[in-house]
């Protein structure tokens, strides 16, 4: 069996320059309000008090993700159509000769990967570059980032590197769809989930 | 409310109507009472299972608008093993065969006892078509969505739609057939609105209030479950009236039920507004 693919994301290096966004935008052409791969802007905290100062206690951080094709895609099992399946490689695609375009696979994937296209009136998402990966080459997104913040590789192989997780505030338990995507976490996220911080550009993602 | 959720918001109001019309509307019908104050009682239960059929074929009509590719319709049902979306679907479908085979029945006149059967048919496929609805909902990744309180809820509504809808037809209509089905109706909605009381997602007592921790709340939330709430309570109120004052109870009926119906749109925005995702 084929080693089933991920992304590893370094949220600690991620400046949130939105370069592997427009990458991945700009290769699949994609029209206004889609965006299979979304930095999130993640903000949180405020002021606290130290003796008679008020010091800053801000979290804040970015956190690049695309569709994390999990090892179990309620994506998948939600479709009607059957028009979501998983590839040996691990790879969730999307048929869109079999999309109804019902949005409810936009509904059961936490992490809004499933992205409705308004002119083929379709659901699309990340297809991993498998045209680039054919090729020898990494995902546009991967090659597209200047902090070398986003990698992939077989998961199993990302996992095994250190201080990587899934389970990052404000991402969902890791433990509902098993995505196959490794987060060196940012070291402020602790205290972003402490502080319940938000996702401060969502009119962008 | 997202322009998207409004083909939604009318097929579910749609589809719990028809399945709390089935079992509102068809018991009365069907009871040996009925058959003794009625002459008219077949025109009257025909009249039944064509209203019960518009009202589903009329959501199955509204769900289309929710597809981007409607010619594909009929691929929703292509994943029954693991898709309450699929199953919702194959729910709806034999409940429109259902209540299609009910109104033929009626139609030609065929055998009581088999009229009876159609009829019981008609009524648990309802109850399965909401059931589908419900759990299509109750989605792990939506911890707001995913408890007992959306099947209570779905239920409620096509209780409550469905006593006042049969309760307002048959009075209207049908003024000398005098059942208790306005009583019940009203303690249906005494019940449901105590169920939103205690059980609205992220309002009601003692729902679950655990939001995604991505979200800032909309403000505007509170005080649409308060209207909503006020509405409920006015409805309450003019169909008490309606019961007590038999000379206004045509008008005071209808503007029950016009009451009760923004409530329930009221419900659903706030239903549509949980986020569903990061």
């Amino acid at each position: 069996m084929a080693e089933e693919l991920g992304f590893l994301v370094d949220s600690a290096s991620c400046s949130g320059c939105k370069a592997c966004q427009a990458a991945c935008k700009d290769k699949h052409d994609l029209g206004p309000g889609i965006l299979w791969r979304r930095v999130y802007e993640v903000c949180g905290g405020g002021w606290r008090r130290e003796g008679e100062a008020w010091v800053p206690d801000v979290a804040a951080y970015n956190l690049s993700l695309a569709c994390n094709h999990c090892e179990n895609p309620l994506c998948r099992d939600a479709c009607p159509s059957g028009a979501i399946r998983k590839l040996e490689d691990g790879l969730v695609l999307i048929d869109e000769d079999k999309c109804l375009g019902c949005r409810y696979c936009e509904w059961a994937c936490p992490y809004g990967a499933p992205q409705y296209d308004p002119v083929s009136r379709v659901m699309t998402k990340c297809r991993f570059c498998l045209d680039e990966l054919d090729q020898g080459l990494p995902p546009v997104c991967v090659r597209a980032c200047p902090m070398r913040a986003l990698d992939f590789g077989p998961v199993e192989e990302l996992r095994r590197r250190p201080g990587g997780t899934a389970d990052v505030h404000p991402l969902p338990p890791s433990s509902v769809t098993k995505p196959a995507v490794v987060i060196k976490p940012h070291g402020q996220a602790d205290r972003a989930k402490a502080a319940a911080a938000l996702v401060a550009n969502r009119e962008e993602v | 409310m997202i322009s998207r959720e409004w083909p939604l918001v009318l097929f579910t109001l749609l589809g719990q109507s028809a399945a709390g019309l089935a079992f509102f509307y068809l018991l009365p019908l069907y009871s040996p009472a009925a058959r003794a104050a009625l002459p008219q009682l077949r025109a009257l239960r025909l009249g039944a299972a064509l209203g019960i059929l518009l009202l589903a074929a009329a959501a199955a009509v509204v769900s289309l608008g929710h597809l981007g590719r409607m010619p594909r319709a009929p691929r929703s049902l292509a994943n029954l093993g693991t898709s309450w979306l699929s199953r919702e679907i194959a729910a709806l479908v034999l409940f429109l065969i259902a209540a299609a085979a009910l109104a033929f029945g009626e139609l030609r006149d065929v055998e009581a006892s088999i009229r009876a059967a159609l009829a019981g048919l008609t009524t648990t496929a309802g109850g399965i078509f909401v059931y589908t609805m419900a759990r299509l909902y109750m989605l792990k990744t939506v911890p707001e969505w995913n408890t007992a309180a959306t099947p209570a809820a779905f239920f409620s509504s096509a209780a409550v739609l469905g006593a006042v809808l049969a309760s307002v037809v048959l009075r209207t209509g049908h003024p000398r057939f005098r059942t208790q089905l306005p009583v019940v109706a009203l303690t249906v909605m005494g019940l449901v609105y105590l169920e939103m009381f205690l059980f609205t997602p992220r309002f009601g007592l003692l729902a679950r209030k655990e939001a995604s921790p991505a979200f800032k709340p909309d403000p505007r939330l509170p005080s649409i479950f308060a209207v909503r709430m006020l509405l409920f309570a006015l409805a309450i109120l003019v169909w008490g009236i309606s019961i007590l004052k038999p000379e206004a109870a045509g008008p005071a009926a209808w503007a029950a039920l016009a009451l009760l119906l923004g409530s329930e749109i009221l419900g659903r925005r706030l239903f549509y507004s949980i986020p569903r995702n990061l």
